[in-house]
């Protein structure tokens, strides 16, 4: 092992410890900040009028509701270190299955969506520098403005009422491709804009002087100067795309009607099912810390600078 | 580009022009030179109009002789060279007329590809910062790599490149070809430029102020490996540079601009030895010597002191061991006097300066000013902080872009709570001062030039009386001329206001003339430290010894070797065409 993978491997371990301490606090303070919201999930039930006082009063006992908060996260943390994430107490299931049965379409359409995303926007401002015509520069251009203007829940009402309901092409419920192609755009837009503006700054550089100097083709100056110097950026934008994947787009899936975790956190909220969010900020915590984890390793293996520290 | 005919203004032209009295005979200059410039004429088109960067420049170079374009900033000198090959700033569109000759080749009417065929290959470049002109992320190895030809094996290329290695003299760096820039000191990097330049085996360098930004032991170093590369590969070299005394030691031919004209051309002896044009006197008065001129005074109360400084920044990192960077540092300053801190990159000046303001923890050690110890220098108060004013070197960067000089100088008044009222008759006193005029009240930093920066600078640090002032590099991105200018300035602060300063700067000819004491800084401590006449007139330290023999030899108004004036027989050695531009 040589002495830069040696540092880069302490550089990801030292990180890794950084970010689950930072992800322990998170659910320390999460924890008792949902207690602090007026309601538990008896009184919202009691509000739906399905409970009687007394049948309330049997439930918080149930649930360890009317214990002290204190008591009720040591009795949280025990069931957590036991690897359990508890039962909801709105659905009545094991939150696990609940999570099981969402995760899969929140990661298909988050992973998909930011996969197209950065493919085109890398793409078209690396196409755009390579061939600085008029074309491709207004591509970023439109997609930017795109991305930036037209929210994704109007842009997916529309699809879903002219593809769904006028045309009959797709499902008005359920139906994934439509919803990934937004997203995709959308980060694509943010994408490029970003990239192509670095990569116009990194053209006026020294460095790419030098490289003109040398004689290089335009195609080796964009491709393995001006690219690899602008993505080191861009990937660290990447990357909070990415934790924003795992979390799912609650727009997306309320639109097109998909069961996801976004769907799931709203209506755990909505209901005060605090071991639901719970669960849902664990997950988050690990996909903030994949994602974190992910990048930099990516962006200290682009950069040889960030390995050194 | 647009490309006039050659004939354009031939009234211009003379070439055949005998060669000025000291120079060869026009015969020897017969010999085909590599380079024949002919009345260069660039400009430079704008959103706001058009800018005539080039008026008209001529020289010739011939093979494995080096011609240097001297200039202030703003001369034309780079973008005379830059034009020639194309390598005009992105964004930048040039016009270019005249006649520009490579090998029988006309440059200025070649497309964009075929410069790019000459680029790196016949015409090689090094560009002034090297920190700047390699990419941080490829190894030194890839870019050296990079440039040569195509189509060349690994294991081939692989050679080639540690065979270049050796010749910038890198070959002792244990893994030199797969460092990265960072890992490398402003000389190696600099080095890894020219090997990356050599690569294509160029027969002509462009060396755009090659040693501008590095420290004056390793610019000997390095202009001396280029004229030891330029005897074995018998290269031309186009030496773009600000600096006259660099001009005497390593070039034969000299061609002197000033704001995008030709304002004086020839051997570099002669124009040396003696100058024709009063820019060129100028240039040549405005370069201090190496001389210790003035003596501290006895009488003087102390006013700044420091003892035993030592300070130490954490390192990088979780796990970054601390750095040392300043140890055990003893001075005290009169007042009125100068206090010339020298030392390489590195060596601890500006931590120096930071700790005595209280920009850096202190350590160890402490502050006295006007005879009280700074408690900590971190929490001055106001008043004391009004005492100790600090003057950085980058002016622009030291300047809220967007307040007018009006508001800059006046914000200290503001500060301090001095009434609105009277303020302005302040400002006017210090632009006044320092030699501004009430034209520039309004100013935006953007609309003035350097040294106009550095005196709203230097005003600004002034409104509130400060005793100490500390100038931290101040003068060293400034033109030799604005430089002694502003030196000057410094010696009549001194002089009417008793202000005492701590002249922070890497050139000793500038402390030199301006400081009474001098302290040699080299890894955060002081290798010798004494009043300037005897530092610099019988230095004790090696260190010191080293650091003002490399500030003599850069420094030498007259070539060290004897290639200007070659002997008649040796003919094609000599042989320049002098081409006069009209006007002169």
């Amino acid at each position: 092992m040589n002495a830069h993978t040696r540092r880069l491997l302490l550089g990801i371990a030292a990180d890794l410890v950084r970010s689950l301490a930072v992800a322990a606090g998170i659910v320390v303070f999460s924890f008792f900040v949902l207690r602090m919201i007026p309601g538990d999930v008896v009184d919202i039930r009691g509000i739906e009028g399905s409970l009687t006082y007394s049948q309330q009063t049997a439930m918080r006992a149930e649930l360890g509701l009317d214990k002290p908060w204190i008591t009720q996260f040591g009795e949280w943390l025990t069931m957590i270190a036991s690897g359990d994430l508890g039962t909801s107490a709105r659905f009545a299931k094991p939150i696990a299955d609940l999570l099981a049965a969402v995760i899969p379409t929140t990661l298909t359409l988050g992973l998909s969506a930011l996969l197209i995303g950065t493919l085109l926007g890398v793409l078209l401002p690396t196409l755009a520098m390579l061939w600085p015509r008029r074309l491709l520069v207004a591509l970023v251009e439109a997609t930017t403005i795109w991305s930036i203007t037209v929210p994704t829940f109007s842009i997916g009402i529309l699809c879903v009422l002219v593809l769904a309901v006028w045309l009959g092409l797709i499902p008005a419920i359920g139906n994934l491709v439509v919803p990934i192609l937004i997203l995709a755009l959308d980060t694509a837009g943010t994408l490029a804009k970003i990239l192509y503006e670095d990569m116009k700054d990194i053209e006026r550089t020294e460095y790419v002087r030098a490289a003109r100097a040398k004689g290089l083709s335009r195609a080796r100056i964009v491709l393995r100067h001006i690219l690899p110097n602008a993505l080191t950026a861009a990937v660290a934008l990447i990357g909070l795309l990415l934790a924003g994947a795992f979390t799912g787009a609650i727009t997306m899936e309320v639109v097109f009607g998909l069961p996801g975790l976004g769907t799931l956190t709203l209506q755990a909220i909505k209901g005060r099912d605090y071991a639901v969010v719970q669960a849902v900020i664990i997950w988050l915590g690990f996909a903030v810390i994949i994602a974190n984890l992910v990048t930099d390793v990516i962006r200290k293996i682009i950069d040889p600078r960030l390995r050194s520290a | 580009m647009t490309q006039r005919p050659d004939t354009q203004r031939p009234d211009t032209r003379r070439a055949g022009t005998p060669a000025p009295a000291s120079g060869p005979s026009p015969r020897e200059a017969a010999a085909a030179p590599l380079l024949a410039v002919r009345d260069l004429r660039v400009t430079i088109r704008a959103r706001t109009g058009t800018v005539e960067a080039v008026a008209g420049v001529s020289f010739d170079i011939l093979p494995g002789r080096t011609l240097a374009l001297v200039g202030e900033s703003g001369s034309g000198k780079s973008m005379t060279a830059m034009a020639l090959i194309g390598l005009v700033p992105v964004g930048t569109t040039v016009e270019t007329a005249g006649s520009a000759r490579f090998g029988g080749r006309e440059l200025l009417t070649l497309s964009e590809a075929e410069r790019r065929a000459l680029r790196g290959r016949a015409i090689a470049t090094i560009l002034q910062d090297p920190a700047a002109a390699l990419d941080p992320l490829m190894s030194a190895g890839e870019q050296i790599a990079e440039a040569l030809p195509r189509g060349l094996g690994r294991r081939e290329a692989a050679g080639r490149v540690a065979a270049l290695l050796a010749e910038v003299g890198l070959d002792g760096v244990p893994g030199i070809a797969r460092r990265h820039p960072h890992e490398l000191s402003g000389g190696q990097q600099q080095r890894v430029a020219i090997a990356m330049a050599l690569a294509g085996n160029p027969s002509l360098l462009i060396a755009d102020e090659p040693t501008t930004a590095l420290d004056v032991t390793v610019q000997a170093q390095i202009l001396d490996l280029l004229a030891r590369l330029q005897a074995a590969r018998g290269m031309a070299i186009l030496l773009i540079t600000h600096d006259l005394g660099v001009v005497g030691a390593y070039a034969q031919d000299v061609v002197v601009m000033r704001a995008g004209a030709m304002v004086e051309a020839g051997p570099a002896a002669r124009v040396l030895a003696a100058p024709r044009e009063a820019h060129t006197r100028t240039l040549l008065a405005a370069r201090p010597a190496l001389r210790a001129t003035a003596a501290p005074s006895a009488a003087a109360p102390e006013i700044l002191a420091v003892s035993d400084l030592a300070v130490r920044y954490r390192g990088a990192g979780l796990l970054g061991r601390p750095v040392r960077a300043l140890d055990g540092i003893d001075f005290a300053l009169e007042a009125g006097g100068a206090l010339g801190v020298v030392g390489e990159s590195g060596s601890g000046k500006s931590t120096l300066a930071k700790a005595i303001v209280g920009l850096a923890r202190i350590e160890r050690g402490s502050v006295r000013l006007g005879g009280a110890v700074l408690a900590d220098p971190m929490r001055l108060g106001r008043a004391a902080r009004a005492r100790l004013q600090y003057i950085f070197q980058d002016s622009y960067g030291a300047l809220n872009p967007r307040l007018t000089v009006e508001d800059a100088i006046g914000e200290p008044f503001a500060i301090s709570g001095r009434p609105r009222a009277g303020r302005r008759a302040a400002v006017l006193a210090l632009l006044d001062e320092v030699g501004l005029a009430r034209t520039h009240l309004g100013r935006l930093p953007r609309e003035l030039s350097g040294g106009q920066r550095q005196r709203v600078c230097i005003a600004r640090a002034l409104a509130l009386s400060p005793e100490v002032l500390i100038c931290d590099e101040i003068v060293s991105a400034l033109d030799v001329t604005v430089q002694a200018q502003v030196l000057g300035l410094l010696r009549r602060l001194r002089a009417e206001r008793g202000l005492a300063l701590v002249f922070i700067s890497h050139d000793l000819a500038v402390v030199a003339e301006l400081c009474t004491r001098v302290m040699v800084m080299k890894d955060g401590k002081a290798v010798e430290s004494g009043a300037a006449a005897d530092v610099f007139e019988a230095p004790r330290a090696a260190y010191t010894r080293d650091l003002i023999a490399a500030a003599r030899a850069l420094d030498a108004p007259a070539p060290h070797r004897d290639l200007s004036t070659p002997s008649p027989a040796a003919g094609e050695g000599g042989g320049v065409e002098w081409v006069t531009a009209a006007g002169f």
